[in-house]
């Protein structure tokens, strides 16, 4: 009798326990998502789509999108290559603090960058992005930097630490960089990428080859 | 209106009301003095602070004690040590307070007319069993709150990165596992290790009866019993390496690199159970670290909540074979 009571009352906890955490999950998908918006496939940020646009024109266009501090937007001097302009910014959403972020601009790929991270800033981690734009194509080590290769957009994190492979990637993880190039759709035996590299295995540690 | 509450679910001798379980509290509260106790409450209270505030400096000094410093809270890491050390102190004093009552007792020769009773003896086994949790329910309670704490920020994490945390865990996960699977996993886990501080107290409660029953109460019970704790304590650091070897992540080492996938399965296993209690698992990203690192992983919470009903139903046993054992005629 007392066995019975015992199980029974385990079960029931356990079955809680299960729409408390399908509760939660379907919690955190049903608030709407605050932080940094990640670019689309067709190259536009928010509202702004950026390939095609003239250079000159980007400025007014960043300080009209949401969530972009007015009168923060000013072209960077300098030149980081051939054709590329450098615009800086500050992004505010929701209760997280400003952070300034960086775009560098170019007709065929553009790159959003955080400026002196701050770790309560809406500047997005890892998991967010793994979480909108699904498993990416390959995972490339380029020196002290791991990058996560889609369609269109790549994502560069500096989490390479310890002596050697494997490196674990981490929802937790800091991107340095998103970035999205206006590129042909990958043929059909699959893109080529360049070693060493590694398909997706979730947030494990990996081993490149 | 009938009110339903707790007691009636329990059995009357664990009940406070019983005669004889409030007979064996009050014979235990007559072995010490007031000062006695006093002074005990006070030592406790200072090796408890002693303990926190170590588990606080080292957490400023940004020393892991026995967690990864990967995605652990502040409080976790300073609590960690500190909750480890008090399992293992309920453990040993369940096991102490429990064959002390029953060894207690008949050193004073009064078991005889105990036994005489219609289950007298079976009865009375019950109630020092129920002494024994009802003695440390402050240490208990100590335990259970931390773990409730973290229990509700696993579920505060699990709406991050746009509730998809679960679906991104389960990516690469071996074997294969759908989002309804790891959601009773990942809901085993948490009950697995919410209700293993409770079971391991009243399985040694269970085997500090059992050791008197076995053993009575000379020189064979005290060696028994010394043996026991020795047997727990050196089980207790086995397990607590074997899992933090996994856990804490060092690819690189060779102690990491050697090992197989169903040795790191059991040293995680054996972690829970016989190590931390679980403690290591109330923090999401372990949970999914081990979900992902280690092959078959994700079944750790299934195995962990079986073995719980399974400490939990041998710890009943093994009371209700004290109390028949300990009520058989004396020989001779």
């Amino acid at each position: 009798m007392m066995r019975r009571w015992v199980l029974l009352a385990i079960a029931g906890a356990w079955i809680a326990l299960a729409l408390l955490v399908a509760g939660a999950r379907w919690l955190g998908q049903a608030t709407a998502p605050r932080g940094f918006p990640l670019p689309d496939n067709d190259g536009c940020w928010q509202t702004l789509c950026m390939f095609g646009l003239d250079p000159d024109g980007i400025p007014a266009a960043l300080g009209a999108e949401k969530g972009v501090v007015s009168g923060s937007v000013y072209r960077s001097p300098g030149v980081v290559g051939m054709g590329e302009t450098r615009f800086r910014f500050d992004y505010v959403a929701g209760r997280g603090g400003r952070q300034t972020v960086e775009l560098v601009w170019d007709p065929l790929i553009f790159l959003f960058t955080p400026v002196n991270l701050r770790p309560d800033g809406p500047w997005p981690r890892l998991g967010d992005a793994v979480a909108v734009l699904g498993a990416p194509e390959r995972v490339m080590l380029l020196g002290d930097q791991i990058s996560l290769h889609y369609a269109q957009h790549t994502l560069v994190i500096n989490s390479v630490s310890g002596p050697g492979p494997p490196y674990r990637l981490s929802p937790d993880d800091t991107i340095a960089g998103i970035s999205v190039m206006r590129r042909d759709p990958a043929p059909p035996g699959g893109r080529m990428y360049l070693l060493p590299s590694s398909e997706w295995r979730g947030f494990a540690f990996y081993e490149f080859e | 209106m009938r009110r339903l509450t707790l007691t009636l679910q329990l059995p009357p001798w664990a009940r406070l009301t019983h005669p004889v379980l409030r007979t064996v509290l009050q014979r235990d509260q007559r072995r010490h003095t007031r000062g006695a106790r006093l002074l005990a409450a006070i030592t406790g209270v200072l090796m408890a602070l002693g303990v926190l505030y170590f588990g606080i400096d080292s957490y400023q000094r940004d020393i892991s004690l026995g967690v990864s410093g990967q995605g652990e809270s502040p409080i976790f890491s300073v609590l960690y040590v500190f909750l480890l050390l008090l399992q293992l102190f309920a453990q040993i004093a369940a096991l102490l307070l429990a064959s002390s009552f029953l060894a207690s007792e008949r050193r004073r020769e009064a078991w005889e007319l105990v036994k005489i009773t219609s289950h007298g003896a079976e009865l009375s086994v019950w109630a020092r069993w129920a002494a024994v949790m009802y003695r440390l329910r402050w240490i208990l309670a100590a335990l259970w709150m931390p773990r409730l704490f973290f229990a509700g920020t696993m579920l505060h994490d699990l709406t991050g990165y746009r509730g998809q945390q679960l679906d991104l865990a389960i990516a690469g996960v071996t074997p294969a596992t759908s989002i309804p699977a790891a959601i009773g996993l990942l809901a085993a886990v948490i009950l697995a290790v919410l209700l293993q501080p409770l079971a391991a107290v009243a399985l040694n409660a269970s085997a500090g009866l059992a050791i008197v029953a076995l053993t009575g109460s000379g020189r064979v019970y005290q060696l028994a019993r010394g043996g026991a704790l020795v047997v727990q304590v050196i089980a207790f650091a086995v397990a607590l390496s074997a899992g933090w070897l996994v856990l804490n992540g060092d690819p690189w080492s060779l102690g990491y690199e050697t090992m197989s996938m169903p040795e790191r399965w059991t040293s995680l296993l054996a972690l829970a159970v016989a190590g931390d209690q679980g403690l290591r698992f109330m923090n999401l990203q372990t949970v999914f670290r081990a979900w992902i690192d280690v092959d078959f992983g994700v079944l750790l919470g299934a195995a962990l909540l079986a073995l719980v009903i399974i400490e939990l139903a041998v710890a009943h046993e093994l009371a209700r074979w004290a109390g028949s054992r300990a009520g058989r005629p004396a020989r001779g």
